[in-house]
């Protein structure tokens, strides 16, 4: 039997998704009332389809998919028809608009019926779209759990292979994720990129020192430094007007 | 169907009189010494001389009053001080005549003719400060004006914003799904919610709103959206209304405290993962009705004192152009609480 999992932070809504399911061969394996929740459950359980609301508490669907390794099929089931594009580019398998028929989801569900077995889930893992101009938390996991750092706690980002060092005041996380797409999704009055490979938040900078004859690096708050590229160093100065 | 000309502002018009008039008095002093055998040139000086010294002490008194207005203002308001101003006149110009005049011009055309000097310099003075009043009263009236079309604005926007934020996504189709998904398993309460949802969009939407409801009319309004919310969210979202008795008959404008209940759960709901409660109070405090919405918020993540957009600001802006005051809205965020609260003077 396939393995469904439902994730929406309105019990109503929740419900009525188990109702439109009752006819259909598939176990509920887990309710979930938000995102955290939610990313333990398809570790955990290991769903095969999961119907997933956008707008939830802390964290967002997206931003809950981002970070899956191996994510399932999903099918959104939001109030909102402005994510609809992104769903399709994350390959999701349906978008149902709230409030839907049992017909129109039954249209959803013939979809992933429709899968051969053997078949992988597509569901790319995308960049999540903020919903606010300016990327203002960003959503790591840690083990198992899922851990929100805002983002003015953000002393540094570090590009290392195909993840993304997050440094924090005295802790480090790792995302899969490339540095330019921080580079574009953090406000550039608060962050700068002065290398190749590093992004840092200028109210954590303290100083600014020389490294080598040619070289300069950046000192945070934290102790941790930064090397500034030939670029950066000037880029850095100006940004704080110096 | 003809068409009035439109009539030019009253600032041009304001200034077209006064030239006009000024210019015809010249004209008339100048010729009343003519016909009285005054050679033209002395003439010509002398009514220049004498109306310009006129004018400079007109608008030196009209600038020395520009605050003071009298309670009961009337055409007779002014004689007094014209007299005054035309006596004051008289001497100054007296005193001055060496300097203007050789002897000869002065005993005849001057000396002898103090009296209807002061007569028309009375006059003039007093025209001249009840055209200045006039002035005055156009210009409070052209500020009460766009003090007033500013406040009915920000009232319209606020309620189309708010209509607009009730029929979005967040609000109705969640809403609608909710009643969607209790139809099978409660249709009873599916029922009552579809009329409480009527019941609530036929206030918002109605078109003939008064400006002042009292605060049992609008926590009626507001009860029903906060219940809608209830069911939607289920044991999520705990409203706690804390109102004194001695407030439900007060009053407050319409559209004040819906936009900012429906920010806090905006921010509330979303920022929070557990219960989440909303707390409105209402309370009398002296000539005042002191209301008060409370959310939790995240410090670490939240938005904090970050206004609310639309609505913070403008429940502050509208305040300001109703009562004429600034401090009457105040936030706080402290323990993991954002409150605002707004103080309503009762004007009974």
């Amino acid at each position: 039997m396939k393995k469904v999992v439902i994730i929406d932070d309105e019990p109503l809504a929740r419900s009525i998704i188990m109702e439109f399911l009752r006819e259909y061969p598939v176990e509920i394996v887990a309710e979930c009332e938000n995102g955290f929740e939610g990313y333990k459950a398809i570790k955990t359980l290991a769903p095969d389809l999961v119907f997933l609301d956008i707008q939830m508490p802390k964290l967002s669907g997206f931003e809950m998919i981002e970070l899956l390794e191996d994510p399932p099929y999903i099918i959104f089931s939001t109030a909102f028809e402005e994510f609809a594009i992104k769903a399709f580019e994350a390959n999701a398998l349906d978008y149902l608009l709230k409030p839907y028929s049992q017909e129109r989801f039954d249209k959803a569900m013939a979809k992933f019926l429709g899968i051969k077995t053997g078949d992988k889930p597509q569901t790319t893992v995308l960049a999540a779209v903020p919903l606010e101009d300016h990327l203002q938390r960003i959503a790591v996991t840690s083990g198992s759990q899922i851990r929100i750092i805002p983002v003015n706690q953000v002393y540094c980002l570090e590009a290392y292979d195909d993840y993304v060092k997050i440094h924090t005041a005295d802790d480090t996380f790792l995302k899969k994720q490339t540095l330019s797409f921080f580079e574009n999704a953090l406000d550039p009055r608060s962050f700068c990129r002065v290398h190749r490979s590093f992004l840092l938040q200028l109210a954590q900078v303290s100083r600014i020192g020389q490294l080598g004859k040619e070289s300069h690096q950046a000192q945070l708050r934290n102790g941790f430094t930064v090397p500034l590229s030939r670029s950066g160093y000037p880029k850095l100065k100006q940004v704080l007007g110096l | 169907m003809s068409q009035s000309p439109s009539p030019l502002h009253w600032r041009v018009q304001l200034y077209l009189t006064l030239l006009a008039g000024g210019l015809s008095i010249l004209l008339l002093h100048w010729l009343i010494l003519i016909n009285l055998g005054a050679a033209p040139g002395a003439a010509l000086t002398d009514s220049l001389a004498s109306n310009l010294l006129l004018l400079g002490m007109c608008l030196l008194t009209a600038f020395a009053t520009r605050y003071y207005s009298p309670a009961r203002m009337s055409m007779l308001s002014f004689i007094p001080s014209a007299a005054l101003l035309g006596a004051c006149w008289v001497l100054l110009y007296l005193a001055l005549l060496p300097m203007i005049h050789e002897e000869h011009f002065a005993d005849i055309y001057v000396k002898r003719g103090l009296l209807p000097r002061f007569f028309m310099a009375f006059l003039v003075a007093w025209l001249f400060l009840l055209h200045n009043r006039g002035a005055a009263m156009m210009r409070r009236n052209e500020e009460h004006e766009s003090r007033r079309s500013e406040v009915e604005n920000l009232a319209v926007t606020a309620e189309l914003n708010s209509i607009r934020q009730q029929l979005q996504p967040h609000f109705l189709f969640n809403t609608l799904n909710s009643v969607n998904a209790l139809i099978e398993t409660d249709p009873v309460k599916a029922r009552v919610m579809l009329n409480q949802l009527s019941d609530f969009l036929r206030t918002s939407l109605k078109k003939d709103r008064p400006h002042q409801i009292t605060v049992s009319e609008e926590m009626e309004h507001l009860g029903l959206y906060l219940e809608l919310e209830k069911i939607r969210f289920g044991t999520r979202l705990q409203p706690i209304i804390e109102l004194g008795d001695d407030c439900l008959d007060a009053l407050l404008p319409s559209m004040l405290v819906q936009p900012l209940v429906e920010n806090a759960i905006k921010f509330g709901l979303y920022d929070v993962l557990d219960t989440v409660s909303i707390t409105i109070k209402g309370c009398m405090k002296g000539p005042f009705l002191e209301l008060t919405v409370e959310n939790p918020f995240d410090p670490e993540t939240g938005s904090g004192l970050k206004g609310t957009g639309f609505g913070l600001s403008s429940v502050q802006r509208r305040m300001y152009l109703l009562f004429g005051r600034h401090d009457l809205v105040t936030t706080s965020a402290e323990n993991g609480i954002f409150r605002v609260m707004i103080k309503i003077p009762q004007l009974t």
